[in-house]
C-alpha cells in the first residue's frame, strides 16, 4: 500500500507507469542478477547436479521478470543460458559443447525462462496496475473529502489545484466564469499556461479542447469542461504528455470538482434567498408594527377633525382648516390601512373567509362606501344579469373594488365618468372599473401592480400599495388582474374571479 | 318626551373618548364615560343609560363578554366600535346582542345615524310594535302583510316576505346572516348562507332594487344585511 503522505511515490506510480519506457538500469540489473546466480552456482557446483544448478538461473530470471519487466527478463534468459553453458557445461569456460544433448537443455532452459518471465511480467504489471488504481482511488478520496468541506469558489479552486498537484506533475489551471459569464483563470499551478481561447471554447461548447483533441490542438494544455447537471460550470486545464491512461482519472477529478462548484453555487443561492426572505420578513414585521401603532392616533385625529369640521360656530377660515385636517387624516387612514393589508398579504396571513356572494351586491356595497369620493363623478353601470353565486371573501373583494374606485376617482377629472362593468365568461366573472383620466403610461401596465410603484404626476399618492393589494386579493381568489388604456381615453382595470377557484356548492332545493 | 338622552361611552383611548363626547354633547346627548369594561358594566348596572357605545378593544374585558352579561337582564341598545378589518369581532358582538357597529375610523354622521336608529328601535319595542314601514319608494304593512314598491303592490313568496319583515323589524340596523337564517329558516339553517343570498336576490328583483346601486337593501360583506333608512 502506498502511504497516503508519500506524494512523490504516488506521483511516480500514477503518472509514470513502467510500460512506457524501460530505464537502462533495469538491463544492467539483469546482468547483475545473472552474475549473482553464476556465483551462487559456482559455490555449490560440487554439491548439486548441473541440471539443478540450472534452477538457480531460473530463479534469477523469475526475479528479473517480476521486478524489472519483459525485456530485461528476456535478456536475463539469454545471459543465463550463456553463463550456464560457459561455467557448468563441458568444455568448461567455453561456449561450445561436447555433448549435443546439452543443446536441448539450453533450449528448454531458454523456453522455461521466457515463459516464466512472461508470466512474471504479467503479474508484475497487474500488481503495478492495482497499486496505481489504489493510489488513484486514495488520491480521489482525499480530494473528495477536501472538496466536500470547502466553502466558496476560491477555496475549491485552491484545494483542487493542490490535490491535482500531488497526483500529476502537470501544470494545472482552474477556470471559472465571472458574473458576466466570462471565463477567467481562478487558480493556476506554478508555471501553468493561460490559454484563454481554448479554455473558453471548452466552456462554451461543453467539450474538451486543446492538446490531444480536435479543437485547437496546438495548445499546450488539455482543457476539460467541468459539467454539472449538463451545464458547464468551469474548465480544468492540464498539461500532460499522454492522455489515454489517465482519461478515467482525469474525468473523475473533473466531475468531483464540478459537483463541488455546483454545490457551492447552490448553497450560495440558497443563502442569498434565505437572507432575502429574512429581510422581507423583518420589513413586514416592522411595517406592521408601525401601521398598527399609527392606527389609533389616526382614528382620534380623524374623529376630532370630523367633529371640528361639523362645528357651526367656526369662522370660514377655521372651517376650511378643519376640513383640511380631516381630509389629510382620512388620506393617512387609507394609507395605513393599505400598509397593514399589504404586510398581512406578504406575510401570508391573508386567510380567506369565504362565503357565498353575488358580485353585484359587492359592487353595490363598495359604491356605497366610496360615496363621498365618487360624489363628483357620474357613474355608469354595466352589470350583467344572472351572474352566478361565488364563494368569495366579501370583505376583501369589496376592498379591491374600493381601491379601484378610489383610484378611478382620483385620476378622473371633475365630472369625469367612472364606469363599472361585470360580465360572465366561460371561465370566470370579469369585473372592470374604468376612469376618464389620462390613462396609464404605456409600458407600465405590469409594473403598476408592484408594491411602492407610483405614477408620475400630481395625483401620485397611495398608488404604491392600492393596486398591489388588488393584485394580491385577486390572486388569492385564483384570478388575474390587468390594465389597459381605452381608445377614447382613460384606463380600465379588469380582474377575474374564476369559477374553478370560487365555486359554491348549492344543494338542489332551496327552502 | 323624556329627559335628555343618556349615553355611556366605554372606551379606553382618551382621545377617542374626547371627540365622541364633544360630538355627541353637541347633538344634545348627555355623556357618561367608563374607561374599562368592568367600570362600564358597573355603570350600566347602577346608572343604566339609554344607549351604550362600546369599544371592542378594551384592555380588561372582551367586549362580547360584556354584551352577553348585559343582555342577560337588559335590552339596552349597544353600539360597538371596532377596527376595520376585524369582521369576526363585530359578528361575534352582534350575535351576542349588540345592535349595530361602527368601524374605526368612522364619520360623525354615521355615528349619529346609528345611534338614532338604535334609540328609535329601543323606544319602539318599549311602546307598541309599529305596524307599518315607509322608506323611499318602499312601503310595508306588517299587519296586512302587504308590500308596495313605488306605488305598485308586490307579490312575495312567504320566504321572501319573512326575509323582508325581519329587515323591516330592524330597519336601519344591521342584521347578521345568522340571525336572518334563524328567523326565516329556523335554528338549524345557520350555515346555509347561500339560501339567504339567493332569496335576497329574488327579493331585490321583486322590489326593483338594483343590488349594484341599492335603494333599500344594503349588503354588508362579512356581516349581514341592512335596510336603509334616511335619517
Amino acid at each position: 500500500m502506498i502511504p497516503a503522505s508519500n506524494a512523490m511515490t504516488r506521483k511516480e506510480v500514477i503518472a509514470s507507469p513502467s510500460d512506457y519506457s524501460t530505464p537502462a538500469y533495469r538491463y544492467a540489473a539483469s546482468g547483475l542478477v545473472v552474475a549473482a546466480c553464476t556465483l551462487l552456482a559456482l559455490l555449490f557446483r560440487h554439491l548439486i547436479d548441473p541440471v539443478n544448478l540450472a534452477m538457480i538461473y531460473l530463479v534469477g530470471v523469475v526475479f528479473i521478470g517480476t521486478r524489472y519487466g519483459r525485456w530485461p527478463s528476456i535478456l536475463a534468459s539469454l545471459l543465463a543460458v550463456g553463463a550456464f553453458n560457459f561455467f557448468f557445461v563441458e568444455p568448461y569456460y567455453t561456449l561450445s559443447v561436447y555433448d549435443d544433448k546439452n543443446y536441448i537443455t539450453f533450449i528448454f532452459l531458454l523456453l522455461a525462462s521466457l515463459i516464466v518471465s512472461s508470466v512474471a511480467n504479467k503479474l508484475r504489471l497487474e500488481s503495478e496496475n492495482t497499486q496505481r488504481q489504489n493510489a488513484e482511488l486514495q488520491a480521489l478520496y482525499e480530494a473528495a473529502s477536501a472538496l466536500a468541506s470547502c466553502r466558496g469558489h476560491h477555496l475549491i479552486a485552491e484545494t483542487a489545484i493542490r490535490h491535482l498537484g500531488t497526483v500529476w506533475p502537470a501544470k494545472t489551471s482552474l477556470w471559472l466564469p465571472n458574473t458576466q459569464d466570462i471565463l477567467q483563470p481562478v487558480m493556476l499551478s506554478p508555471d501553468a499556461l493561460q490559454e484563454t481561447e481554448a479554455a473558453t471554447w471548452a466552456y462554451q461548447h461543453g467539450e474538451p479542447s486543446g492538446r490531444h483533441t480536435q479543437t485547437l490542438p496546438a495548445a499546450a494544455s488539455y482543457y476539460l469542461p467541468l459539467m454539472a447537471q449538463g451545464k458547464a460550470v468551469g474548465v480544468l486545464g492540464l498539461t500532460l504528455p499522454y492522455m489515454e491512461a489517465h482519461n478515467t482519472l482525469i474525468n473523475a477529478y473533473a466531475s468531483l470538482i464540478a459537483s463541488a462548484i455546483a454545490r457551492a453555487d447552490a448553497s450560495e443561492l440558497a443563502e442569498q434567498q434565505s437572507m432575502e426572505a429574512e429581510r422581507e420578513k423583518l420589513r413586514n414585521t416592522l411595517l406592521f408594527a408601525v401601521g398598527h401603532d399609527l392606527r389609533t392616533p389616526l382614528a382620534s385625529i380623524t374623529g376630532a377633525a370630523a367633529a371640528l369640521s361639523a362645528q357651526s360656530q367656526l369662522t370660514p377660515q377655521a372651517a376650511e382648516l378643519a376640513q383640511s385636517i380631516h381630509g389629510e387624516a382620512s388620506r393617512l387612514n387609507k394609507l395605513v390601512h393599505n400598509l397593514l393589508d399589504v404586510t398581512r398579504m406578504e406575510s401570508g396571513a391573508l386567510s380567506l373567509n369565504r362565503q357565498p356572494y353575488f358580485v353585484d351586491e359587492l359592487i353595490g356595497s363598495a359604491l356605497e362606501r366610496c360615496k363621498d369620493a365618487l360624489s363628483k363623478h357620474p357613474l355608469t353601470l354595466h352589470v350583467q344579469k344572472g351572474l352566478p353565486l361565488l364563494n368569495l371573501d366579501g370583505v376583501l373583494i369589496e376592498q379591491l373594488l374600493i381601491n379601484l374606485l378610489e383610484n378611478a376617482a382620483r385620476y378622473s377629472p371633475a365630472q369625469g365618468t367612472i364606469t363599472v362593468a361585470a360580465l360572465q365568461t366561460p371561465y370566470a366573472v370579469e369585473i372592470s372599473v374604468s376612469d376618464s383620466g389620462s390613462g396609464i403610461p404605456p409600458g407600465s401596465e405590469a409594473s403598476i401592480f408592484e408594491r411602492y410603484k407610483r405614477l408620475a404626476g400630481k395625483h401620485a399618492e397611495g398608488m404604491g400599495l392600492g393596486l398591489a393589494i388588488c393584485k394580491g386579493i385577486t390572486e388569492a381568489h385564483g384570478g388575474h388582474i390587468w390594465t389597459h388604456n381605452q381608445p377614447q381615453g382613460g384606463a380600465t382595470f379588469t380582474f377575474t374571479l374564476p369559477f374553478a377557484f370560487n365555486k359554491v356548492m348549492i344543494p338542489d332545493e332551496a327552502a | 318626551m323624556t329627559a335628555q338622552t343618556q349615553l355611556l361611552i366605554v372606551e379606553d383611548e382618551p382621545e377617542i373618548r374626547k371627540f365622541l363626547r364633544i360630538t355627541l354633547e353637541q347633538h344634545g346627548y348627555t355623556i357618561n364615560e367608563a374607561l374599562t369594561g368592568s367600570e362600564g358594566l358597573k355603570r350600566i348596572t347602577t346608572y343604566p343609560p339609554d344607549l351604550v357605545v362600546l369599544d371592542l378593544g378594551l384592555p380588561d374585558m372582551d367586549g362580547t363578554q360584556l354584551i352577553a352579561s348585559v343582555r342577560e337582564w337588559s335590552q339596552i341598545p349597544i353600539i360597538v366600535l371596532s377596527a376595520r378589518e376585524r369582521e369576526q369581532d363585530k359578528v361575534a358582538a352582534l350575535e351576542s346582542g349588540a345592535d349595530d357597529y361602527l368601524s374605526k375610523p368612522f364619520g360623525t354622521n354615521e355615528l349619529l345615524a346609528r345611534i338614532k336608529v338604535a334609540l328609535r328601535h329601543a323606544a319602539r319595542t318599549n311602546s307598541k310594535e309599529e305596524a307599518a314601514f315607509e322608506q323611499g319608494g318602499l312601503k310595508v304593512d306588517l299587519a296586512s302583510r302587504q308590500v308596495w314598491a313605488d306605488g305598485q303592490e308586490i307579490r312575495l313568496t312567504p320566504t321572501e316576505y319573512k326575509l323582508l319583515a325581519v329587515l323591516v323589524k330592524h330597519a336601519g340596523k344591521v342584521v347578521t346572516h345568522k340571525q336572518l337564517l334563524q328567523d326565516v329558516w329556523g335554528k338549524n339553517a345557520a350555515t346555509q348562507s347561500h339560501y339567504l343570498r339567493i332569496h335576497t336576490q329574488h327579493l331585490r328583483e321583486k322590489l326593483h332594487d338594483n343590488a349594484a346601486q341599492p335603494k333599500y337593501i344594503l349588503t354588508e360583506p362579512g356581516i349581514g344585511y341592512r335596510l336603509r333608512v334616511e335619517s
